[in-house]
């Protein structure tokens, strides 16, 4: 399904009649973050306040919010450094016997995937073996953590590489095929909110180094919420698909997970919303879209 | 059987969680959260404006209110404090609150060596247990960062806990060095949403003053989780900003809402700690 603008836009009807696709996307990057920027201060692999932030999404945060997603039978994404597979086998195993999805998220979140086509599918390929290693799969979607991948990179990726779509990085609202260099691949773009739905970016907090640079306010936490029901409108009312970047760390604790719980609530509460992995979104796109193409 | 998170920990007399008010005081060394590895001037202009209005107008009030409401507070307190405001410090003491240790002019002791930093938190425990006639044994990192190091130091001194990390929501004990642990978060601490300087710009970025009544909101928000979760709700608290006439009443409904059904264990640091160091061993 190709849209070009001029044209009708033909909305997308999903699983059950759904008019919107969500999937709750989890960033576990755990210390991972806190790590690279305190690296770049003096003495900085020494600092234990600001990867303790990091700490508690992997520590506490991931556990509870994996609670209220069982107390609400919701399916979700989890996105994993591989470092934090190798240092987290039992909780990333625990997301898989739970029936969530575990996707690709970097090794150690740096973004640094290499210099070449070559190097950067090495890179991916390092990392699913780690998955592969310690969970038996290996993912299928895949988060970025700030690298531009190659356009070789991402060919391989959808096809050979075994990837099934991409969520971050990538531009858009509607949940479609990538493009590469004009033509589609059998990639699906599950577009990551994250301007809309990063719980991070909103409330949080450290002095030094400083997160975020300037320090702005930790914001009400109703401030974000109510945007997050303002994108889920807007998802329904055009049809889209999407997943927010939501951090352990962060929705973990307990009063963000107070939210977070209520947001789940709204989920259940609204069967206009099929909420679901993003492989199952991009899988029943995929399915819907060839299927009747090829009808 | 399901183990839930809220199992981690059985708070006393059947309580759903534990909380405690504890009061950062600093006055003009709030700076350092803002500047920690910078020469900033604190004798003039609006930084030490903003630290007598904390020792002058904001501590006072804070300790009526703490009074009226019959909470015991640990105040954690830089040793510096003791030397330009004795009498004040003499009293929070005197008034039955706990004293810890912020370290002395608050020192990023991450950058510092340990022998440093052991002669900087030597000095401010002695001084601070001068000033107040009370054994210290509280400690909350200043601003900047510290590591395992230092805590081990903490604990060699002394301390017979830590607040500084944000790894939990209940106390624990740091495997590193055995010292018990009340963690803290950011969201739980006043200063960051209202701190405001023009010259030198704190926030760096200017970032517009929180609205006192979101504040509240979010804090309110932390108490029901804590509930719900069995976690320690931490709170943080600098006399210029939650003692402000402005602000002062957001301390009064997070009071009136921890005491309004008894389900919360309202504390002191000491007896937290204690509780759970009994609970560990």
């Amino acid at each position: 399904m190709a849209l070009h603008v001029g044209k009708e836009v033909k909305q997308m009807i999903w699983k059950n009649g759904a008019k919107a696709a969500f999937a709750l996307g989890f960033d576990m990057d755990g210390a991972t973050i806190w790590r690279n920027k305190a690296i770049k201060l003096p003495k900085g692999e020494t600092f234990i306040k600001g990867p303790s932030i990091g700490a508690y999404g992997t520590e506490v945060g991931a556990l509870r919010l994996l609670e209220i997603l069982d107390e609400y039978d919701i399916k979700a994404t989890w996105f994993i450094p591989a470092e934090n597979v190798e240092k987290y086998p039992e909780l990333v195993c625990k997301f898989l016997d739970k029936g969530h999805e575990i996707a690709h998220h970097d090794y150690d979140h740096k973004g640094e995937y290499g210099n070449t086509p070559e190097e950067q599918i090495a890179f991916i390929e390092k990392c699913q073996d780690v998955f592969l290693k310690y969970t038996g799969v290996k993912a299928k979607g895949y988060r970025d953590t700030g690298a531009i991948l190659f356009p070789e990179t991402e060919e391989w990726m959808y096809g050979e590489g075994g990837f099934d779509y991409i969520s971050g990085g990538r531009p858009g609202e509607k949940c479609e095929f990538v493009t590469i260099n004009g033509k589609e691949t059998e990639g699906v773009n599950v577009p990551c909110r994250d301007c809309m739905m990063d719980d991070y970016m909103q409330t949080v907090m450290n002095s030094y180094p400083q997160v975020l640079i300037g320090m702005p306010r930790i914001a009400p936490y109703r401030n974000p919420y109510e945007n997050w029901i303002n994108e889920l409108e807007g998802m329904i009312r055009y049809g889209n698909a999407g997943s927010p970047a939501f951090h352990p760390q962060i929705s973990g604790t307990p009063g963000r997970a107070v939210m977070f719980e209520k947001l789940c609530r709204f989920l259940v509460e609204h069967k206009e919303i099929w909420t679901t992995t993003c492989l199952d979104i991009a899988q029943y796109f995929k399915e819907k879209e060839r299927g009747e193409n090829h009808a | 059987m399901k183990t839930m998170l809220k199992d981690r920990i059985t708070w006393p007399k059947g309580k759903k969680c534990a909380a405690m008010i504890t009061v950062n005081l600093e006055a003009q060394y709030f700076v350092k959260l803002y500047y920690p590895d910078q020469d900033i001037n604190m004798k003039e202009g609006e930084v030490a404006a903003r630290g007598r209005e904390c020792m002058e107008d904001g501590l006072p009030r804070l300790l009526d209110v703490l009074d009226e409401y019959g909470v015991r507070a640990t105040f954690f307190i830089l040793g510096a404090m003791a030397d330009e405001y004795p009498e004040k410090v003499k009293e929070i003491g005197d008034r039955g609150h706990e004293i810890g240790c912020y370290g002395y002019y608050h020192e990023n002791l991450a950058t510092m060596t340990l022998e440093e930093q052991r002669k900087t938190l030597e000095a401010a425990k002695k001084r601070l247990e001068e000033a107040t006639g009370k054994a210290v044994t509280a400690f909350r990192m200043p601003a900047g960062e510290m590591t395992e190091e230092t805590l081990g130091l903490v604990k060699e001194l002394g301390f017979t806990y830590s607040s500084s990390l944000s790894d939990n929501d209940i106390p624990y004990i740091r495997q590193s060095c055995g010292l018990m642990e009340l963690p803290i978060h950011w969201e739980l601490y006043d200063l960051p949403y209202f701190a405001y300087t023009f010259e030198p710009m704190i926030p760096q970025g200017q970032a517009r003053t929180a609205n006192a009544n979101d504040v509240v909101e979010n804090w309110m928000t932390e108490l029901a989780g804590a509930q719900k979760f069995g976690a320690l709700f931490n709170l943080q608290l600098d006399p210029q900003a939650t003692g402000e006439q402005g602000k002062i009443f957001m301390l009064r409904r997070l009071l009136d809402a921890i005491k309004a059904d008894g389900s919360v264990w309202l504390s002191c640091g000491d007896e937290i700690a204690s509780y759970c160091e009994k609970m560990e061993r």
